[in-house]
């Protein structure tokens, strides 16, 4: 079986190159999907790469990962500092998970200083831009890869 | 001309060189600095790598890095504890850092928030500026920080 990374985006992060340019660049997530195939290629696992403004949706998406996914790279936006649902959603998965942002939210508003993600998650990467997701994937894919050949 | 990299590791590391916690999976400073060392090779990138017990002291490497390294990355390990006063010192350093446009990552080998108790208090910085964090992929994090700063120096 081919081992797949669910690579989960929340709310606004379809208009990622579209608004605040100055904090998220100009790449679209379409770019970054794209970046995310590229990178996994190598290590031969599958990339399913969703977006949802839906805190709903992103939990059934976590539970859908429990099936199909050996991993989950998750940049849960805004939710990430108030959903307690995505947070146990996340415990209820065993594989590796990574929590990813494109900006350090450390450094902006002390409302997103807090994280439920974080606590739910095996690590966190944030501030390297749209480029840490390639940079990401491409580690986990490897982890991914290296265990299925153990 | 040849870029450099800094990589400051501070207070605690000893426990890594004796006591080697299962979190850490076996890991070593020295493991590190070879780890860091190989990439850099491989990046043609000059390493400055280095690790002190005196958080003072590594206060005073973050202030001079912006001169003696074109990016840095720093772990400051114990040092962002709850219990030890020079935190907020270091996030002086840090925010100051930041809004001079220094290239910079933080590190931690463990996910430092993997737990909601306040062992590691949220950092009080000050929105403005940029550096990357990165917590929880062991000695892959320092890999992965030396590679995304290596690009940001050659797109400048």
């Amino acid at each position: 079986m081919t081992p797949c990374i669910f690579v989960l985006n929340g709310p606004n992060l379809n208009l990622l190159g579209k608004r605040e340019p100055h904090i998220y660049g100009h790449t679209t997530l379409a770019d970054v999907e794209k970046l995310c195939r590229d990178a996994a290629a190598p290590s031969g696992v599958e990339i399913d790469f969703r977006q949802s403004n839906y805190e709903g949706k992103m939990v059934d998406w976590i539970q859908e990962a429990r099936e199909k996914a050996q991993a989950i790279v998750i940049n849960a936006g805004a939710y990430t500092h108030t959903s307690v649902a995505i947070h146990d959603a996340l415990k209820a998965f065993e594989g590796i998970k990574v929590e990813l942002h494109i900006s350090n939210p450390h450094m902006r508003e002390t409302f997103r200083h807090l994280s439920y993600v974080s606590s739910a998650s095996h690590a966190i990467v944030a501030g390297l831009g749209f480029r840490g997701y390639p940079f990401v994937v491409e580690m986990v894919a490897k982890r991914l890869s290296q265990a299925k050949a153990a | 001309m040849q870029k450099s990299i800094l990589v400051i590791n501070g207070p605690g590391f000893t426990d890594l060189g004796g006591q080697v916690s299962d979190l850490h999976e076996g890991v070593t400073l020295a493991a590190i600095r070879s780890a860091c060392q190989a990439l850099c090779d491989d990046l043609g990138i000059k390493l400055d790598f280095r690790q002190t017990e005196d958080s003072q002291e590594m206060l005073g490497w973050l202030a001079k890095g912006s001169k003696q390294a074109d990016a840095l990355v720093v772990n400051p390990a114990t040092a962002a504890r709850a219990e030890v006063v020079d935190f907020d010192a270091y996030c002086e350093a840090i925010y100051q850092l930041a809004q001079a446009q220094q290239a910079i990552i933080e590190v931690h080998l463990s996910n430092i928030y993997g737990s909601h108790d306040a062992q590691f208090p949220r950092p009080h910085h000050k929105p403005g500026g940029a550096m990357g964090f990165i917590a929880g992929l062991g000695v892959d994090g320092y890999l992965l920080a030396i590679r995304s700063l290596a690009e940001k120096l050659q797109s400048k």
